[in-house]
């Protein structure tokens, strides 16, 4: 038996003999029905709030005895072109949050490139394609083609951003209508008609440590400066925040799981939280009280129809359901925003935060209309 | 799928079953026989212990109610021998699924008010309890009324302790007792608030867990169905058949959420004997949940109105006297159910809008309610905010 293959194994939990062999204790046994070590590949997207999704995700998956490869969007000549992206080839990117992190994962193997360009992928065969960078067919169609036929298990990482509201029961469960623009909708609709074996997951908003993109910083960035807190009215609106380790677990549990094949499931913390939630419990772990301003985005001039300039959530109620996934993948979320909120304050605060400088111009275009000075 | 209601009396107990619909595992509930108790309900002739006590004598208990015998022991239900929804039933046929051929007719309810026992009794008269109790061999005791843990206390001791055959005491308590947060659902292990209105819930879920009984909390959220006696649903109806807007408190977004009486007595009757209720609590109400603008337009939709016109209004600006200008507490309430899911083989078998309909067609929409309609509060809010005031049609 490979040496990797040995360490892994031992990673995962499983006793092993002098020769390499599983020992057979109820223990061993446990572990052993569940690995069968797979190649997982993650293709990754370079930014949002679904790039840390990677790192994670590999984390729990190599944990659990697997073999992790991401292949992380970071397309140099693209981005050279581009200011101020000209100085982010995938060198810079590596820099960055989460990408600067995968050093860290000992077994992790990274490769950048283009998952629209063959000629950047990594050798293969997978057992397991993630697809975390997709959001439309064709940026998806690529390694849907080339994973077609290799991969036992597909697993397209979408959103559950396609849902329609709905003005009578705000909570999305999956099989309920999703807009008919929704880019994802399409993809999942050529997975299933190329037949591959699939699970699509729909997360809603993650946090959690390494994010490329804010989620609670915007409350703390106000609270910590003693700036108000202005948030679209009523304030009273619902929205899922999901801890990044309850949405890789969920991810890692679809490997060796044919029950997973052809399903939806969506991907989130089994509790909402309001606005103004979102603001007192921030205010507390700072010992501060949140000057609250209620606005209405329309009237204010800075969005309209669910979005608010500037805010970082959309303004209606935004939550999901994943019950489903707790029947069926025997998946249980360890966190709850609440509980994390003194957690994430202090790793802003330990990040240095409070003292960058953070553009506060939508703000004062908000508080002057409503008259409040700040 | 409802339980088989076998001629000779079934015996029989919903169990999980986990069967494919629409591509979407949901749990069912196939049958499986349970032997039969001899139970004791308290209350049990309002609302919830009507549609409860009938499926426990249908699945062949013996089914005795404690109460003061103000209101007839037996009466029929919506769902029973009304001439004219039996004739509903016979032309709608299968249209609406097992459930309609499963309700009462003539015969089921003939049985029933012959095979249900009573005692009659004020159990506020705590020493007559015992007296009444002592030595009655019953085995499970379903509290449906029950308010204050002295309550309780009679029939834990005259059923338990030596000789007692008491086996479970499963108790109808509230999901107003969590303490109000801003993170929701409530979950069963979250924070309760002891300084609530639902307070005595509380202290008997207390009292029962300090007593060492097999003891099962129920806590329901809103309840609604037919002869609901509380104004939930029939608030929104009265509006909407007399053509009028609703008047909703604050934006309209508040979240809640509605459980179908029937559901709920399912879940009671999911309790017997099963070894995964004992001595735990379990939020109890529909699936999926609702903001109070969204209710307005399920009720209309069960009524086959068109789509209300609503009207928000802020209630500091009023004084509404001992009024209530809306049936709901003005706040997010709503509560997980996926205990009760996972553990109890539960699961409602009623969306929003079917039970709704449930509740409009053998209830409101047959010319019935509780209270009668009063718009004091409403034509006060709308004069106030100078809208058009209404005129009955």
């Amino acid at each position: 038996m490979a040496l990797a293959q040995l360490g892994s194994r031992r990673a995962a939990g499983v006793r092993v003999s002098a020769r390499g062999h599983a020992v057979r204790g109820a223990a061993s046994r446990r572990s052993a029905v569940v690995v069968r070590a797979d190649k997982c590949l993650i293709v990754n997207t370079k930014g949002g709030g679904h790039a840390f999704i990677g790192l994670h995700l590999a984390k729990e998956l190599l944990a659990k005895g697997h073999d992790v490869t991401i292949f992380n969007d970071g397309d140099q000549a693209k981005l050279s072109a581009k200011a101020p992206f000209k100085e982010y080839g995938s060198a810079k990117l590596s820099a960055k949050a989460p990408f600067k992190e995968y050093g860290s994962v000992r077994g992790l193997k990274v490769h950048w490139g283009s998952p629209v360009d063959y000629s950047t992928y990594p050798e293969g065969p997978f057992d397991v394609v993630y697809d975390n960078n997709g959001k439309d067919l064709d940026s998806c169609k690529p390694l849907i083609d080339a994973a077609k036929g290799m991969c036992k298990h597909y697993v397209f990482v979408a959103s559950a951003g396609a849902y329609k509201a709905n003005n009578i029961e705000p909570m999305h469960f999956e099989g309920d209508e999703r807009k008919s623009s929704a880019g994802h909708v399409t993809v999942e609709k050529y997975l299933e008609a190329e037949g591959l074996p699939y699970t699509v997951f729909q997360p809603l908003y993650i946090y959690g440590p390494h994010t490329a993109k804010d989620c609670e910083q915007w409350f703390v960035d106000r609270i910590i400066r003693d700036r108000p807190v202005p948030i679209p009215t009523p304030g009273v609106q619902l929205v899922t925040l999901s801890h990044v380790e309850d949405v890789a677990s969920m991810l890692a549990a679809v490997p060796g799981n044919p029950a997973a094949i052809r399903q939806h499931y969506n991907i989130c913390s089994d509790r909402q939280i309001s606005f103004t939630g979102i603001a007192k419990a921030v205010g507390k772990a700072l010992g501060k009280e949140p000057r609250i301003v209620l606005y209405s985005p329309e009237e204010v001039g800075t969005g309209k129809s669910g979005k608010a300039e500037g805010f970082p959530f959309r303004t209606i109620h935004f939550c999901a359901s994943s019950d489903k996934a707790k029947r069926e993948l025997g998946w249980k979320p360890k966190h709850t925003f609440l509980e994390d909120v003194p957690a994430l304050v202090r790793n802003y605060t330990a990040a240095g935060r409070q003292h960058k400088d953070v553009d506060f111009s939508v703000d004062d275009k908000i508080l002057s209309a409503m008259r409040v000075y700040a | 799928m409802k339980q088989a209601k076998a001629f000779a009396g079934a015996r029989v107990q919903p169990k999980a079953v986990r069967c494919i619909t629409n591509g979407r595992a949901r749990l069912a509930v196939s049958c499986q026989a349970v032997e039969p108790k001899k139970i004791l309900m308290m209350g049990g002739t309002r609302f919830i212990g009507l549609y409860l006590a009938r499926q426990l004598v249908e699945a062949g208990h013996e089914v005795t109610l404690y109460t003061r015998g103000k209101k007839a022991i037996t009466s029929q239900i919506a769902d029973d021998t009304d001439w004219g929804y039996k004739k509903f039933a016979s032309s709608v046929k299968h249209i609406a699924g097992d459930r309609q051929i499963a309700d009462d007719t003539d015969w089921g309810y003939k049985k029933f008010a012959s095979s249900v026992k009573h005692i009659a009794g004020d159990r506020q008269d705590f020493d007559d309890v015992r007296r009444k109790l002592s030595g009655s061999g019953f085995q499970v005791v379903f509290d449906i009324n029950g308010r204050e843990a002295v309550e309780a206390e009679p029939l834990l001791d005259s059923l338990t302790g030596r000789g007692g055959s008491l086996e479970q005491y499963i108790y109808c308590s509230s999901a107003g007792v969590y303490l109000k947060s801003d993170q929701m659902p409530h979950r069963e292990e979250d924070a309760v608030d002891f300084k609530s209105r639902h307070k005595g819930k509380l202290e008997t879920e207390d009292l029962l867990q300090r007593s060492g009984v097999n003891y099962t909390s129920i806590r329901p959220v809103y309840i609604y169905g037919p002869l609901n006696y509380n104004p939930v649903e029939e608030f929104f109806f009265h509006r909407i058949k007399a053509g009028r807007p609703i008047c909703v408190p604050g934006s309209g977004m508040q979240v809640t959420q509605l459980g179908h009486v029937k559901d709920l007595a399912d879940a009671f009757q999911a309790c017997i004997g099963n070894p995964n209720a004992a001595r735990q609590v379990f939020n109890i109400s529909g699936e999926r949940y609702v903001t109070f603008d969204g209710l307005a337009r399920a009720c209309a939709k069960a009524a086959g109105a068109p789509e209300p016109e609503i009207i928000h209004f802020n209630a500091k600006d009023f004084d509404f006297g001992k009024k209530k200008a809306f049936p709901m507490r003005d706040q997010h309430f709503y509560a997980s159910i996926d205990k009760a899911q996972a553990l109890l083989g539960w699961s409602p078998k009623y969306g929003l809008i079917d039970g709704l309909k449930d509740s409009y067609d053998k209830d409101f929409g047959l010319g019935m309610c509780r209270k009668p309609a009063d718009f004091e509060v409403d034509d006060m809010i709308l004069s106030k905010l100078g809208k058009r005031s209404y005129s009955y049609a």
